[in-house]
């Protein structure tokens, strides 16, 4: 299992590099980080000074080996929009993002499996018919109309109804302004908006994966088996039918986690929480690629671990599946 | 028994959330019958969201280009020479006792000097003075930093000396914009502060460590900055303790936090929705200014048809900008009308440099007369056409931004009546502005000018400036050759007597009028939004925000917050 996850590793090596050259150029090619830096009465000679501070008057091919070579050597270099080294402002904003995705992907998997299990359990049923019609809705319907009815319903008029002179759950931001120490009561009410917006349109997703699946196992020989042998029907459901039933599941989240890492772009910036999706759109808007290409490098380094991770997981939920 | 005792710790948690956050159910506090102000009783904090927030704090270098880092956290904290008022005309700062002019003899035209008398109260917040120590301190940072975007201007200083509390600021040669050197947006450092070292190219990223005006930044992260009140400050002190600038990008975002109450205000773009919507909620006000940017419809001279110069006096007499104005801008700004002037003139120094050139009613009659003396001939279509080629105009604006896109749509209607098809040709605005514009791809565009107190316009017109490969980076991307304009450009730029050179831009003006190279529509509006139930003070701000932290000062809270 060791070399198998190793050579996944290596070969995603040249995969990383390649969208790497890929978004290097087309930035080069669309956008001038020179360009906000323009004073109306700025020479020609002025103009090329800033660039030639910049690095931008080296050829493209020059641009781009120079930001490898350091980036390998764990130099990530000066953001040009934020004029500071590149690392601690990816780092701050992945440990933000961290933070929401945790809370959403966990209360998602566990809603995702709650839901699922019930109407597979209990197919067509009424509360089956209802969970699927909130998926086909939470599916259906974008996130920031999710959003923004989230931070009106359970920001706004919660409050209201409570006669509060502050809302119960804040509808911006990571804290409350000017305390930015970490207080366990004020991160939950900041973070239950973002969070539950993000949770409904994962379980929307991933209940309709565990509902087909885990109704595709409960119809399978074994299951019948296991009924057979006078088991007890919360035994055949969580022990026998659930751990199959986890398979698709997983591969699934593999790629949905890797990829929120950057794609929270729309919750993060309706909730003014400072993650990698808004870092991400601020950078590209400017051309600002040394923040831009680590960005890239990291989220596209997570989608290839976490599904790495999830191959792995598969492996260890059935033991049929085996790697040399 | 295990399952039982977790269900009692969330509802605790639960219980203990709701309990933090209704405090003050049992406790409304006492009654507030006086102001903050009435009682001299500074205090409280603010909230004010930043809808573009500044990435690092250092004003020498390209952190600069962010304008909302100067209405944030520099104007309120920073000590300069002059501000604009709310009709942006230069002002003296508490820093200086008056302006500089030829009058008063602080300028001097030959050879070419400026000299500042500093308030002698003047003090940072440490208590220490102000000196032109550290005038002469910003000029060498600004001229010697490694990576300092601002140098124009400073480079035509020869030197700044001192005597007693005036800095006098001797020039190589006449330099008309002087007034922006060490102003508006351009501080004083303080010369302590960076152990005599000129180069401040690494220095104020993430923190300032001196403060000149009526506020001090305390902290700046990545999502809020904090501005404390200066209590040393030598003007007007402010009545709030602190003044938090949290970073709120989205626009309904920022409505529903001023709703909540976790914000007290916002710079909204101006929408006839939001002001709607604001007016709906309980002490939701808006103070309307015209901005100080200019919407107008910007020609390509080079591409046809508006190469003609028919085809553009058609334009601007067939089409009624004034009734496009009453339905797109009117809802939002009341006294919204049409320009007289292109450029940054109309609004700057009372109008001023504007000699109302270009008319502002429309005159179908003149429209077509000068097409038909042009040699058009109106099509079985009711659209007017010429050598085989039919009259259409396309108009690029920026794409998705309803009220340009509602404008066009009107113009569309008003100049198929006159007998010219206007198509649009919209690209969202990076394309747009970062693209379409420097290749000169579009035959009219029509989008805003932002303007400073100063009216040069020699980089975006002058005939020299066309982008090409002798002008790779010039910005006169609207093809405007006139040779006498031109000259006046380049006359106005060293002419430091405000008197001629107002002569100077007011004859550009007839030139352009007379070629018509432009349509001049209206000043964009601006709007603060504030709620008037818990704030009080002075809300008439001034059309650039630069002057935001004279009003700042003044607001308080009506009730302890």
């Amino acid at each position: 299992m060791l070399a198998y996850a190793l050579r996944r590793l290596l070969i995603s090596i040249p995969l990383l590099i390649l969208a790497s050259i890929l978004v290097f150029y087309f930035l080069r090619l669309t956008t001038d980080p020179a360009q906000a830096l323009r004073n109306p009465r700025m020479t020609a000679e002025q103009v090329q000074e800033v660039k030639h501070a910049m690095g931008l008057d080296k050829s493209g091919p020059e641009q781009y080996t120079s930001w490898l070579t350091n980036f390998v050597k764990g130099d990530w270099g000066l953001s040009f929009d934020y004029q500071a080294p590149v690392a601690p402002i990816i780092k701050a904003r992945f440990f933000n993002t961290l933070k929401l995705m945790g809370i959403a992907v966990l209360l998602s998997f566990l809603l995702a499996i709650a839901i699922g299990v019930y109407s597979a359990v209990r197919p067509y049923s009424k509360l089956d018919y209802t969970f699927t019609g909130m998926s086909f809705l939470g599916i259906s319907m974008p996130i920031f109309w999710f959003a923004l009815l989230i931070q009106l319903i359970l920001g706004f008029y919660l409050q209201q109804w409570l006669g509060r002179d502050e809302p119960l759950f804040f509808t911006s931001g990571m804290h409350r302004p000017g305390d930015p120490t970490f207080h366990l009561i004020d991160f939950v009410r900041h973070a239950t908006l973002p969070s539950l917006a993000l949770t409904i349109q994962l379980v929307a997703g991933w209940s309709r994966y565990e509902r087909s699946s885990m109704m595709e196992v409960m119809n399978a020989d074994f299951m019948r088996t296991a009924r057979a042998k006078g088991l007890k029907s919360r035994s055949v459901i969580f022990k026998h039918a659930l751990r199959n039933a986890l398979i698709p599941l997983v591969t699934v989240i593999g790629i949905d986690v890797g990829a929120l890492f950057g794609g929270l772009i729309v919750t993060e910036v309706i909730f003014s929480w400072p993650g990698m999706g808004s870092l991400f759109t601020s950078a590209l808007a400017v051309g600002d690629y040394p923040i831009v290409l680590p960005w890239l490098m990291i989220t596209a380094g997570l989608v290839i671990l976490l599904n790495l991770v999830a191959d792995l997981l598969v492996g260890i939920l059935d033991p049929r599946v085996r790697y040399g | 028994m295990k399952q039982r005792k977790y269900f009692f710790m969330a509802l605790l948690l639960v219980l203990a959330i709701v309990a933090t956050a209704c405090p003050k159910t049992e406790d409304p506090g006492p009654e507030p019958t006086k102001t903050a102000a009435e009682e001299g009783k500074p205090g409280g904090t603010l909230v004010f969201a930043a809808e573009q927030y500044p990435k690092c704090l250092n004003f020498v270098t390209s952190c600069r280009s962010a304008s909302w880092l100067h209405y944030t956290a520099l104007l309120p904290t920073m000590a300069r020479f002059l501000t604009a008022d709310a009709d942006n005309n230069y002002k003296a700062t508490d820093l200086i006792t008056k302006i500089p002019t030829l009058e008063n003899g602080l300028v001097t035209e030959s050879p070419f000097t400026v000299t500042y008398e500093l308030n002698p109260k003047a003090k940072w917040d440490d208590n220490t003075p102000i000196t032109g120590e550290d005038v002469k301190f910003t000029w060498q940072a600004i001229l010697t930093s490694s990576k300092s975007v601002i140098k124009i201007g400073y480079d035509k200083i020869e030197d700044v000396t001192t005597e007693g509390n005036k800095v006098k600021i001797a020039f190589k040669e006449p330099y008309a914009p002087w007034r922006d050197l060490f102003n508006m947006t351009h501080y004083i450092l303080k010369a302590d502060a960076f152990a005599g070292k000129p180069d401040v190219s690494d220095a104020m990223q993430t923190s300032i460590g001196f403060a000149g005006g009526p506020f001090k930044l305390e902290s700046f992260s990545e999502s809020e900055m904090v501005l404390v009140r200066n209590d040393n400050y030598y003007g007007k002190k402010a009545f709030l303790d602190k003044v938090i600038f949290k970073k709120i990008e989205s626009q309904t975002s920022e409505l529903t936090t001023f709703k909540t109450g976790e914000i007290q205000g916002f710079f909204p773009q101006p929408t006839t929705e939001l002001v709607e919507q604001v007016k709906a909620i309980p002490g939701g006000e808006i103070g309307v200014k015209p901005g100080t940017v200019y919407e107008g419809l910007w020609f390509n001279l080079d591409k046809f048809p508006v190469n003609d110069k028919a085809v553009r006096t058609a334009l601007l007499y067939g089409l009624d900008r004034q009734k496009a104005i009453d339905t797109i801008v009117k809802p939002v700004d009341p006294k919204a009308t049409v320009n007289h002037c292109l450029w940054n003139v109309p609004q700057n120094a009372g109008g001023k440099w504007c000699n109302k050139d270009f008319p502002t009613k429309p005159d179908t009659a003149k429209a077509t007369k000068a097409l038909e003396d042009g040699g058009w001939k109106k099509g079985s279509d009711g659209i007017y056409a010429k050598g085989g080629q039919r009259l259409v105009v396309p108009i690029a604006t920026t794409a998705g931004n309803v009220g340009r896109e509602q404008f066009q749509t009107i113009l569309q209607a008003q100049a198929k009546e006159i007998g010219i098809e206007i198509k649009a040709d919209n690209s969202d605005a990076t394309t747009l502005f970062q693209t379409r514009l420097p290749a000169r791809d579009f035959v009219v565009g029509m989008f805003a000018q932002v303007a400073s107190p100063d009216p040069t316009v020699t980089t975006n017109l002058h005939k020299d400036l066309i982008p090409s490969k002798d002008a790779p980076d010039g910005e006169n991307y609207y093809g405007w050759k006139n040779d006498e304009a031109s000259k006046l450009m380049r006359d106005s730029d060293k002419e430091v007597d405000d008197k001629e050179r107002i002569k100077q831009f007011q004859e550009m003006g007839k030139l352009m009028a007379e070629d018509v190279m432009s349509i001049p529509l209206y000043a964009k509006p601006q709007i603060l939004v504030y709620n008037s139930e818990k704030l009080g003070g002075d809300f008439n701000f001034n059309a650039g925000q630069l002057a935001f932290s004279d009003l700042l000062r003044t607001w308080y809270f009506k009730k302890a917050a």
